[in-house]
């Protein structure tokens, strides 16, 4: 990678999973080598105890093993209001913040809900006046996806888990939606990051690694041998995140108000 | 020759997917920007409905780049009949340096009696196999390979993406019981620690490289190996150096 750029990974897990998903990061130690052998600045990572278990206990249990690691920031697993496991959605701002947790992540295919309107989407308008931005395993369900974008047009949604077949769909949602990006650890798309930066802008692609469920490798060298810019190499590989990241803790700040 | 050696990619359009810049010219380019010398491909049309044209499409690909490109022949095991006569056109036409096998596209179990002129055509060439491998494939799984394998020992076998996800663990214990395996380290889906685990286990002199080129971006197959944290030996060999045994392109 080029001396001075800085990147960011804003898609990692931490903890251990149920089912192998790759060797796992089991202390913030192992995470912070892994990021100073391949030349990542910071890490934004979720819990597998929060994914897999436990939401509200996966991410207290992971903001207290990630304190006093400067480089490495929490990502909190949000689930819809319904059964009340999670912050409220009038207090999840405030708790968020007061975490440390600019940044959320739903699986509603993993954790059985609908991200529609009439289920989550008291999650999506909290989150979304804090301009919180989540991110979103794409599981394929474009039509979902569409509504929860046309409804929160202010949220800004990051898509992970997606995979190099994924560009008939993805490049109408990215047109349709200025408030979608791509996290690209799993969009293996032939010149996926030049085709997307071509058609909408390289500020709509995030580097993530989605380690230990992928190489954080082969993200590194998606992002290296992407074919783009300089400058628009550098905006992927932090940039973008940083933008986001500094318009969450605006809002955040506005919304705990 | 130096550069690295790409042992799986392929060449055209797809009609399950968008696979941008597929012709020739584009896989050169890319591989100009990765350092790689050679690229060994079969195209998208070869292993779908039109085997034939699509062997003329990679043929046409390696003469056009020629000792940039080589191609992979491919038959249909489901006009078995064909085969022999397809396969000699492919060796006397030129430009191809193996044979791939799609058993789940073709939906015909690697063991069964279609692959019969394969096998023969492969001792005869004495050229590998590339077969798509998956771990829990019902066409070509663990239990399809070992049959092959056993029968076989002529044939030099190349397992394609690892076996998937996670089918990588069974690796080590294929390559011991069978030395007529090879691994290509195609796959999107790979996780952390793969590579370093395989050569770990002493998988080093058996592991390619392979991109899967359209289908996959290049750059994130190359970054799994380059960036591993592995010996150096180790990553030039997967880079280059087994492929360049395998295909007889020493010296």
């Amino acid at each position: 990678m080029k001396p001075g750029i800085e990147i960011l990974d804003a898609c990692a897990l931490y903890g251990r999973p149920a089912a192998p998903a790759g060797r796992p990061c089991l202390s913030p130690g192992e995470l912070l080598a892994d990021m100073d052998r391949l030349g990542i600045a910071e890490c934004w990572c979720a819990d597998w105890r929060a994914l897999e278990n436990s939401p509200a206990l996966g991410n207290r249990l992971l903001g207290e093993e990630l304190a006093g690691h400067g480089r490495l920031h929490p990502v909190w697993v949000v689930l819809p209001p319904g059964t009340a496991e999670t912050p409220a959605p009038e207090s999840l701002l405030a708790e968020m913040a007061a975490a440390g947790a600019h940044l959320a992540r739903a699986e509603p295919e993993r954790h059985g809900y609908s991200p529609e309107e009439w289920c989550a989407g008291p999650l999506w308008a909290a989150l979304e006046a804090g301009r919180v931005p989540v991110l979103i395993d794409a599981a394929d369900r474009w039509d979902r996806l569409d509504a929860l974008l046309s409804a929160h047009p202010r949220l800004p949604v990051i898509l992970t888990g997606l995979s190099y077949r994924a560009n008939r769909a993805l490049f109408p949602l990215l047109e349709r939606h200025v408030n979608l990006y791509v996290e690209l650890s799993g969009f293996l798309a032939n010149e996926g990051l030049r085709e997307v930066a071509r058609r909408f802008g390289p500020g709509r692609l995030i580097f993530g690694t989605d380690s230990p469920r992928l190489c954080p490798e082969a993200a590194l060298g998606t992002l290296r041998f992407s074919g783009l810019a300089e400058v628009e190499m550098a905006a992927v590989a932090g940039g973008n995140l940083r933008r986001l990241l500094a318009e969450a803790a605006g809002g955040l700040r506005d919304a705990v108000r | 020759m130096t550069g690295h050696i790409d042992a799986h990619g392929h060449l055209g359009e797809y009609g399950p997917f968008h696979a941008p810049r597929n012709s020739a010219d584009d896989l050169v380019r890319r591989m100009d920007a990765l350092g790689v010398a050679r690229l060994v491909l079969s195209a998208h049309a070869a292993f779908s409905s039109d085997y034939r044209w699509g062997n003329d499409l990679t043929a046409a690909a390696a003469a056009r780049h020629p000792g940039r490109l080589f191609g992979y022949a491919v038959v249909n095991p489901n006009y078995p009949e064909e085969a022999s006569e397809e396969l000699e056109r492919c060796f006397i036409t030129g430009g191809f340096a193996g044979i791939k096998l799609h058993p789940a596209t073709h939906q015909h179990r690697l063991e069964d009696t279609g692959y019969q002129e394969v096998w023969k055509q492969a001792e005869r060439h004495r050229c590998p196999v590339l077969v798509h491998y998956w771990e829990k494939d019902p066409w070509c799984g663990p239990e399809n390979l070992r049959q092959v394998a056993a029968r076989q020992p002529g044939v030099q076998l190349v397992l394609a993406h690892l076996g998937g996800t996670e089918g990588f663990r069974r690796m080590p214990a294929l390559a011991r019981e069978f030395p007529n395996l090879w691994f290509d380290t195609s796959g999107s889906r790979h996780p952390r620690g793969m590579i370093e685990w395989l050569v770990g286990r002493g998988l080093a002199g058996r592991l390619l490289y392979g991109s899967d080129m359209p289908f996959i971006d290049p750059g994130s197959q190359l970054g799994k190996v380059l960036y591993a944290d592995i010996p150096g030996e180790a990553r030039a060999a997967i880079l280059g150096g087994n492929a360049r045994r395998l295909f007889g392109w020493e010296g």
